[in-house]
Order: structure tokens, then sequence, then C-alpha cells
């Protein structure tokens, strides 16, 4: 089991018009394609915008897609398209004057930061990583293993019960404890 | 909410929940704001361990889809299911190929008994030119089915040479057919020689 068994639950609702169990994809894979898109175009808000436009594209062609690949190996080549069309047709655009450009002794910095690009954004973001990487410092042993096998090296629930010798009962137990540890802290920077 | 909840959408997440249990933690998350809300935040854990949180988090980005999303039409895809249809398609895709391989051969041995333009059943060949009053076949040999593509000689050719050739050329299709050894002699272009 693994990530794909669940995306593909969430992509089949998605298919008999479960128009909700696409907002879960969205939730689970935004950062991500933000992320990677982020790569291509310099601008917070055009990745923001690139990345909407790639998960509505994703939305349309969903009837089409049959799981041959794993859902997000599919929207990752719809995400870097997308990209990939907004500079091509930003190329081709004329270049728009920019009366105060950096190099303007009165250029204004709040001006050139977009809606997205606030530093109350920028602030909570970094609030974010710090709280997140902090409480993860904080955790016990057993389950800082747990949550960091199955996040970052993707290991099923077995795998790690193997690697930690405990009962894939406990690893789920352990993982879910992290995540609750981390949680609490993370919890009152987003509300 | 309660802790079993919170660990079944944990488990969820990871993919290691099944049956019964995902239906009902995903129509939560659904339905429920604030399973919603810690759905989004176990993934924002993920993503920051991970090191694919981008530089800028912006909590309103499926918030805004969703409002696009409402105007978009509602998907009905014909398939129930990704496994079932791939179930369902690899034994398909089978039976098609061996289907279109069985219509090939059928077609193919239809086409080579039918008469081509320009042939005659061997019984019903033309031997006048020969000078034969009477077919060299008897017609229960029909059913052997070679055909001899028969070519006209020019005019003035001796006869003489095609009453050598003919009887030879006619019998040895005969035993080759009566054999079942069709070989290349069904296609193959009998000629006799002009001896001019």
């Amino acid at each position: 089991m693994g990530d794909n068994i669940a995306d593909s639950t969430l992509v089949e609702k998605v298919q008999r018009g479960d128009k909700k169990a696409f907002d879960l994809l969205v939730i689970k894979y935004q950062n991500r394609v933000v992320n990677l898109v982020s790569r291509y175009v310099r601008d917070p808000a055009d990745a923001q915008d690139i990345a909407q436009e790639a998960f509505l594209k994703a939305y349309r062609a969903l009837p089409n897609f049959r799981g041959d690949s794993a859902f997000y190996t599919w929207l990752y080549r719809i995400a870097i398209n997308t990209a990939k069309n907004y500079l091509a047709s930003k190329a081709r655009r004329p270049q728009e004057v920019q009366p105060n450009g950096p190099d303007d002794e009165t250029y204004d910095l709040e001006q050139a930061l977009t809606e997205e690009d606030t530093p109350e954004n920028l602030l909570l973001t970094d609030e974010i990583q710090r709280t997140i990487l902090a409480a993860i410092e904080e955790l016990p042993d057993d389950l800082r293993i747990a949550i960091t096998l199955r996040e970052v090296e993707g290991l099923s629930y077995e795998e790690i019960a193997e690697t930690m010798t405990c009962p894939i009962g406990t690893v789920r137990s352990r993982i879910f404890r992290a995540r609750e540890a981390i949680d609490t802290r993370l919890k009152p920077l987003l509300e | 909410m309660n802790e079993d909840r919170l660990e079944k959408l944990s488990a969820m997440m990871d993919g290691e929940l099944i049956g019964r249990d995902r239906d009902i933690v995903i129509d939560q998350i659904e339905s429920d704001p604030e399973t919603r809300a810690c759905w989004q935040r176990y993934h924002m854990i993920g993503d920051t361990l991970r090191s694919t949180m981008p530089g800028t988090v912006s909590p309103d980005l499926a918030v805004r889809l969703n409002q696009m999303l409402a105007n978009e039409p509602t998907i009905l895809a014909p398939k129930s299911g990704l496994q079932s249809y791939k179930n369902f398609i690899k034994p398909l895709a089978g039976m098609a190929i061996a289907a279109s391989i069985t219509a090939v051969a059928v077609f193919g041995i239809q086409q080579q008994n039918q008469e081509l333009p320009g042939t005659e059943n061997f019984s019903q060949i033309a031997i006048s030119e020969a000078g034969m009053a009477t077919p060299l076949i008897a017609d229960n040999a029909k059913a052997d089915a070679v055909t001899v593509r028969t070519v006209k000689y020019q005019a003035g050719e001796s006869n003489q040479d095609a009453e050598e050739l003919t009887p030879y050329i006619l019998n040895h299709n005969q035993h080759n057919s009566r054999l079942g050894v069709q070989g290349v002699s069904p296609y193959a272009r009998l000629v006799g020689h002009d001896a001019n």
C-alpha cells in the first residue's frame, strides 16, 4: 500500500462525480506543485497562478486519466507543461515598462511584492517550517524515526515495522503521535 | 475530533487504511472543515520534512481553486474504477489481437481459394488451345481447388509445343494438390515457351 492507493481512491471518487475529493488531492499536492513551478518562475504569485491553472487542467483531464502512472507523476507533467507554456507566452509578449524599476532610486519594494509574496506570507512560511523542524527535534527517538522513515524515505508501514522491529500497529500509532505532537505546535500558527 | 478518527486520518494519508474505514475518513475530510484543516496541516508537515515547501505558502490556493471548480461541470467518467479497468482491458486486448489474427488467417485462406481475375479452375482450363477435346481432370478434382493462371500464347505459336507441355503441367499440379502440397504452385504463373 502507499500514496498511490490513497490517490487512486480519491481519483476514482472524482471520476464518479465527487468534486470534493479533488479538493483533498489539491491540499495534498499544492505545496509540492507550487514548489515545482517555482523552479521555472521567480515570482511567487506567478507560481501560484500556474499551480492553480495546472490543477484546473488536471481536473478537466481527469476523465482521461487511466492510472497508467501515479497521479502525482501525471500532475507533475501537467504542471511542468503549464509552466513552460506560461514562459513561452511571456516571451512572446512585449516587455512591460516599469516606471519604478529596481535601478530606480524611487523603487518601491512593496510595489514589487505581489499578493502572495507579502512579508506576512514570507514570515508565516518561515515560521511554519521552523516550528515543524523544532517540533521534530523534540520528538522521542521512536516517533521521530518512524515519521522520518515514512515522510522522507517513503517506506510503507510494513517496511518501517521491519526496520524498527515492531508490529505494524505500533508503527501506525507512532507516526500518528508524531504528527499530533507537531500539529499541536503548528495549529496555532495557521488559525 | 477523537484520537481514533485522527489516527485513521493519519493512516489514510499514508495509504494504509482500506475498505469502509477509508471511505468514512474521506467523507469526514470532505464534510468537516476541522478534519480538512487537519489533513492540510499533516501534509504540510510531510512537505517540510521532504523540503518540498515553497518559499511562500498560500493556504488560500485550495479555497480559490474550489471556487473555480464550482463553475466546472461535474466529471462522470465512463469507467467505474482504474483497477477494474486495467483488469478488464488486458485480457480484452489479448482477445482482440487473437481475433484479428484469426480473421486475417480465415480471410487469407478464402482469398486464396477464390479465383483470381484471369484464372480458371483447373477443371475448366480452356484446353482448346492445346487442341484437346475433353478435360484432363475429372470434376471431383475441383475440390483440390488448384488454380492456374493461364497466359494467352501469341498468335501463330506452335500447337505442338502446347500439346507437349500442357498435359505435363496439368498432371503435375493435380498430383501436388491431391497430396495437399500446395507450395507456391497456386500462385505460380505457368507459361510455355514460344518456339518462334
